[in-house]
């Protein structure tokens, strides 16, 4: 599902905030990126989703290199094949729920879905576990192959906690989608196994 | 879920601020496309009215009151001239047609005509009910002073000495009304018509001395001359001709009406610029809440990145956020535009001044949606621009 081959990232001109020689993921298989705080967790995950590009090296998703793109296809590979959950789960407080989810629909540029429950709240009306379960639905609404999640437990309690990783695994699980977690949560570890282990940027540079 | 709704979405989420800018230009809208409406009729009236006559001839003076006075009826004539002079210039033959006109008295605040039938055929006018005079002190209604004062047929009133209501009543010279007219949209509706020997009558009392009846023919006069002319070059030679070899005035309306257009147009213009202004504060109150918008949503902007939306497509969501401000501002503004017109004409029709139907909208007026989606997509260019080229990953890491 992800190939990633000799990547350097760093803004221009400065130094590189990370490296990574050799990495795979399959598909339908789980990982969680862990390490200390400023190794470039969210960086990797921002590369893989191609909002950022790296400096060399390349990151294939899904059998496509994503450095070959233009910039408008990007955009597009993005929203129709890979699913982002933020740590703020954040959803669109002008637009209701079902309208969260039809809005991802729209810009990938799929067929919106008809929906038969009504699902009229505004965010501010739904409780952080409802919206949570809106945000991961509409990560998902466009059946990617790819699910990036950002620190997505970070700041709930043990209950919280459980509920959300249970339902991105379950989630994930049953519509066969690859899940990539960026997170220093050590509460996952017993959840997700697998773990790329990202080194300090002292380290990283020192390689 | 389009980018449109979308757009409306964040319009919807705020109304106060949407309220605010939608007012704001619709305030410009409504200022500029009132002064093109009041022009625009102010402009269609005079021409009505002046339409078919080439020149007016009367007593020495301010040229412009000439024409006020002998076409409009909106202000007091310059004076009399000889009624010798006047036919002896309808000899020339240069000219056409004629008409004179006797000004003096008035009823209820509507000037009364001495004149002929000729008139009435200028302006194309038809009988509601009635007649055309045959004889002295019948007269003939236009369509607005029926209406207005609720006379008919058979409906007898005293003219009074100059404009003003209330002034010396002419109490023995009774008028009877043998007709009205339909209304002609011109200056017609607003004057009581009879023939010019009634003016004299009215004046001079009943004289049946031949002798003295003699006299006083020498000396009668009328107010002004409608002139047509017989051939387009009589405009090059007759004008020059009356102002310099007699002791009366030619005015040109259409000239007269330019100057007059041009003078009041400056105010027009001030009033426009005005309108210019508030739409440039319209403009800037919009920047200003698109920049803002574009800080506040700086992360729901990062959010729509990660589903997929391409920079262009966030640009224009700012951009028809504008768009639709504009297209409400602007329609709020014709409406506007039309109610200040209404307004205007229901206090000009209380003076009796130039009608004005504040209610017709034209095609044309559309055009003013332009410089209010103009000042919205300026407003709009350089926040979509930024939005564009945000940083995303930046801003999802700022927060996370």
């Amino acid at each position: 599902m992800i190939r990633i081959e000799q990547l350097r990232f760093g803004y221009s001109g400065g130094p590189d905030v990370l490296r990574l020689p050799q990495f795979a993921l399959e598909a339908e298989s789980n990982i969680l990126v862990v390490g200390p705080s400023g190794c470039g967790k969210t960086t990797l995950l921002h590369l893989i989703a191609g909002l950022l590009l790296p400096s060399s090296g390349s990151i294939i998703v899904d059998g496509q290199d994503l450095s070959a793109l233009s910039s408008h296809e990007r955009d597009r590979f993005r929203g129709r094949h890979i699913g982002i959950v933020l740590q703020q789960f954040h959803l669109l407080p002008t637009l209701t729920a079902l309208q969260n989810l039809l809005v991802a629909q729209s810009i990938a540029g799929l067929p919106v879905n008809r929906v038969d429950e009504r699902v009229d709240a505004y965010p501010h009306q739904l409780s952080v576990g409802q919206q949570q379960r809106v945000a991961i639905a509409r990560a998902l609404v466009n059946r990617p192959k790819l699910l990036l999640a950002d620190e997505p437990t970070s700041n709930l309690d043990d209950e919280a906690c459980a509920s959300v990783i249970d339902l991105l695994l379950s989630a994930t699980q049953q519509h066969a989608v690859s899940l990539v977690i960026a997170t220093h949560d050590t509460r996952l570890k017993s959840k997700i196994p697998r773990q790329l282990a990202l080194p300090r940027r002292a380290e990283q540079q020192a390689a | 879920m389009t980018l449109l709704q979308l757009a409306w979405s964040y319009l919807r989420a705020r109304p106060l601020g949407t309220l605010l800018n939608v007012v704001l230009l619709a305030l410009g809208v409504g200022t500029i496309g009132f002064v093109l409406i009041v022009n625009g009729q102010i402009g269609d009236s005079l021409t009505r009215d002046a339409k078919g006559i080439d020149l007016v001839v009367g007593a020495k003076g301010s040229p412009i009151q000439l024409m006020l006075a002998g076409i409009f009826h909106l202000d007091v004539p310059t004076g009399n001239i000889p009624l010798k002079s006047a036919q002896e210039l309808a000899k020339d033959p240069l000219i056409r047609r004629v008409i004179p006109l006797s000004i003096a008295d008035s009823f209820r605040g509507y000037w009364i005509v001495g004149t002929t039938p000729d008139y009435i055929d200028l302006y194309h006018g038809e009988f509601a009910s009635g007649r055309a005079w045959n004889d002295r002190m019948q007269a003939v209604l236009g369509s607005a002073v029926a209406e207005r004062t609720k006379l008919g047929l058979g409906d007898r009133f005293v003219g009074s000495h100059g404009l003003a209501e209330g002034g010396p009543v002419h109490g023995d010279s009774v008028y009877s009304i043998v007709g009205v007219l339909k209304p002609t949209g011109t200056v017609l509706d607003r004057l009581v018509l009879v023939n010019t020997e009634s003016i004299w009558f009215v004046h001079e009392g009943n004289i049946t001395d031949p002798e003295e009846l003699k006299v006083i023919g020498e000396e009668r006069q009328v107010t002004a001359l409608l002139v047509q002319y017989a051939t387009p070059l009589a405009a090059v030679s007759l004008p020059r001709k009356i102002n310099s070899e007699t002791n009366m005035q030619a005015a040109s309306p259409a000239y007269e009406t330019a100057r007059l257009f041009r003078m009041i147009g400056v105010g027009a213009d001030v009033i426009r610029a005005f309108g210019g202004v508030v739409l440039a504060t319209a403009a800037l109150s919009l920047f200003i809440a698109l920049y803002h918008a574009l800080n506040e949503r700086a992360y729901d902007i990062a959010v729509l990145r990660t589903l997929g939306a391409r920079p262009a497509a966030i640009s224009m969501m700012l951009m028809l956020e504008a768009l639709i401000l504009a297209v409400l501002g602007g329609v709020a503004g014709l409406v506007l535009a039309h109610g200040l017109a209404a307004i205007l004409s229901w206090w000009m029709a209380k003076q009796e001044s130039v009608p004005i139907d504040p209610w017709t909208f034209s095609a044309k007026e559309l055009w003013l949606l332009v410089p209010s989606l103009l000042a919205a997509g300026l407003a709009a260019l350089l926040p979509s621009w930024r939005a564009a080229q945000a940083n995303i990953s930046a801003t999802l890491a700022r927060r996370a």
